[in-house]
């Protein structure tokens, strides 16, 4: 459906996109992770006409974006960082005018309706966009890029700055319209990524680190097969039994961490999977196993750990709790160009 | 194009900028008419004419200033350069918008003439002629303006800068240099191109011969040619932008 081959943009001296190739399947949810000043926006606004790349093709549908834009823009809707709402107007109004502006020839009332519908903003219709909310501004946003039904919808960011009920609603609305489209959708918060995508594409300083699904991922930057555990009883003949199951690795004891258990990490061989033996071995010894978790990276880790290896300095020295906020003076640079 | 007309248009009625335009233009189009006309009951309009030229580089920034400024300056700009429309078409709506508006003022104005035809009689087709170089020139500096919105994201620089390159245009003419007269022997020629040169881009001279009544095809080429040149430079300029 979206073919990117070898798409590089420079800003004057500064290397903002990087070679980056990948395609995007019909009907397919994609996640496109980075840190702030990544290239993330960049490669939107080219992928949608708004910006051309110093090198590289963009197709969208067979319609190369540069040669044929008015045909491969039919096919996208763009709901870019900032939602290109004129304040002017009231939703009604601002919807109307990009009806006429993509000339859309379905039935007006109904797509309009429909539309207004999916993202809930059917009583906002005769407001004047200046007043409403951020939370409602962006579902106009969104709105927006639904009119005329395009097949790709391209979606910057599009939580970002809402309070946590508008989060999950605007990310079911995106669900949902991932049944009947194909979405590209830009974040820097990784369990949005997690939640909605079906692949994830991590780019950082321009270039595309990984791409994968979201547990592929994880697997294929950790052999690791770990898991933690709780265990009622004497920490001795934990110790014990466990040690005597087969395909453990090691067992290290976290100690107590509530009233008559205690906690331990186990590793085991790879491609085995030890959880029935144990539950079997504890079962027989008569010790009570409270919790068994699997100790998978989740996107967080892997997104530390492939941003980390590729030259990116930014997370050196950040508590991990703390990814979303980062933002130092060259990255920020970097989003506004 | 239509979509991005009816928006633009609309927009200058829901900001003041419409009305600002117009009941300025009007006002003073209005005190030009009673001090050129009215007060010394003449009927020609060429004074006024040369007068409301002036009063166009004031307020023809307004009217332009916000074209395309604005919409980069609030991202709008994203929305219509993604949209399945030429940029062609987008310059071409925001234009005939903008035209639009000055084809009210002017139109307003020309109420003066059934206004004189009560106390004596003017030339009522020499006026008319007066009235379309008029808004000829009026086009040129709507596509000046709207050149200038394009090349920056603040209102405020358009508009001044309008104002200024506007000024000269209409000032050029006044300096009558008369190079000619100065440089003489080998430079003769020098000061006779110089002389020829801004008599030629002077705009007052050109609406000069209109307000004689006589639709000359040069006066109405020339404003015509350089209205589409910063018509077609404003496309360009939209279209250059994706590449920095």
């Amino acid at each position: 459906m979206v073919e990117i081959k070898n798409l590089t943009k420079k800003y004057g001296n500064k290397l903002a996109v990087d070679n980056i190739s990948f395609t995007i399947k019909k009907g397919e949810i994609l996640g496109f992770l980075g840190p702030n000043g990544a290239g993330k926006s960049t490669t939107m606004n080219i992928l949608t006409g708004y910006l051309s790349a110093t090198s590289g093709e963009v197709t969208i549908d067979g319609h190369d974006i540069l040669d044929d834009p008015v045909e491969a823009k039919k096919k996208i809707g763009y709901l870019p960082e900032h939602p290109p709402l004129y304040m002017d107007m009231t939703v009604r109004e601002y919807l109307d005018f990009v009806y006429d502006l993509k000339n859309v020839k379905e039935d007006r009332e109904e797509h309009i309706k429909k539309i207004c519908e999916t993202v809930k903003i059917v009583d906002m219709q005769n407001r004047l966009i200046a007043n409403l909310s951020k939370g409602y501004k962006q579902r106009v946003g969104i709105a927006q890029a639904m009119v005329g039904n395009p097949e790709v919808l391209i979606l910057d960011e599009p939580t970002v700055g809402l309070d946590p009920k508008q989060i999950i609603e605007i990310r079911s609305v995106i669900k949902k319209l991932g049944r009947s489209h194909t979405v590209i959708l830009s974040s820097h918060i990784l369990q949005e990524v997690n939640a909605i995508c079906e692949r994830v594409i991590i780019i950082n300083g321009g270039k595309l680190v990984a791409s994968d699904t979201p547990e592929n991922l994880g697997k294929s930057i950790s052999n690791e097969n770990k898991f933690q555990l709780r265990v009622a009883g004497e920490e001795r003949k934990i110790l014990d039994v466990l040690e005597n199951v087969g395909g453990i690795k090691y067992v290290k004891s976290l100690g107590r961490k509530e009233a008559g258990s205690i906690d331990f990490i186990v590793e085991a061989e790879p491609n085995v999977d030890v959880r029935p033996l144990i539950f079997n071995a504890l079962a027989g010894a008569q010790l009570p196993m409270l919790s068994l978790q699997t100790m998978d990276l989740s996107l967080e880790d892997i997104f530390l750990e492939v941003t980390r290896v590729q030259g990116g300095t930014y997370f050196e020295d950040v508590d991990e709790d703390d990814i979303e906020f980062v933002e130092t003076e060259s990255n920020k640079k970097g989003e506004e160009q | 194009m239509q979509a991005i007309y009816k928006r633009e248009l609309r927009a200058y009625f829901r900001t003041p900028l419409g009305y600002i335009f117009l009941s300025a233009f009007i006002f003073f189009a209005s005190l030009m008419f009673v001090l050129n006309n009215l007060n010394i009951q003449q009927t020609n309009l060429s004074g006024f004419f040369s007068n409301v030229s002036l009063i166009f580089v004031f307020v023809i920034p307004v009217l332009t200033m916000r074209l395309f400024s604005e919409e980069r300056k609030s991202k709008t700009d994203q929305l219509l350069l993604t949209a399945p429309v030429k940029v062609t078409d987008i310059v071409l709506g925001k234009y005939l918008a903008a035209a639009t508006i000055l084809l009210i003022g002017v139109g307003a104005t020309m109420l003066f003439i059934p206004i004189m035809e009560l106390y004596g009689t003017p030339d009522v087709p020499e006026s008319l002629v007066g009235y379309f170089g008029l808004f000829l020139m009026g086009l040129f500096f709507v596509a000046l303006g709207m050149f200038m919105s394009s090349i920056t994201e603040s209102q405020v620089i358009a508009a001044v800068s309008t104002l200024v390159i506007i000024f000269f245009f209409w000032a050029i003419g006044g300096l009558n240099l008369q190079l000619s007269a100065l440089l003489t022997g080998n430079w003769a020629w020098l000061g006779k191109a110089v002389d020829w040169l801004l008599n030629f881009i002077s705009i007052n001279n050109r609406m000069y011969e209109f307000t004689l009544g006589t639709l000359n095809f040069v006066p109405a080429f020339y404003f015509v040619s350089l209205a589409a040149l910063f018509v077609f430079l404003t496309v360009q300029v939209i279209e250059r932008r994706r590449w920095k």
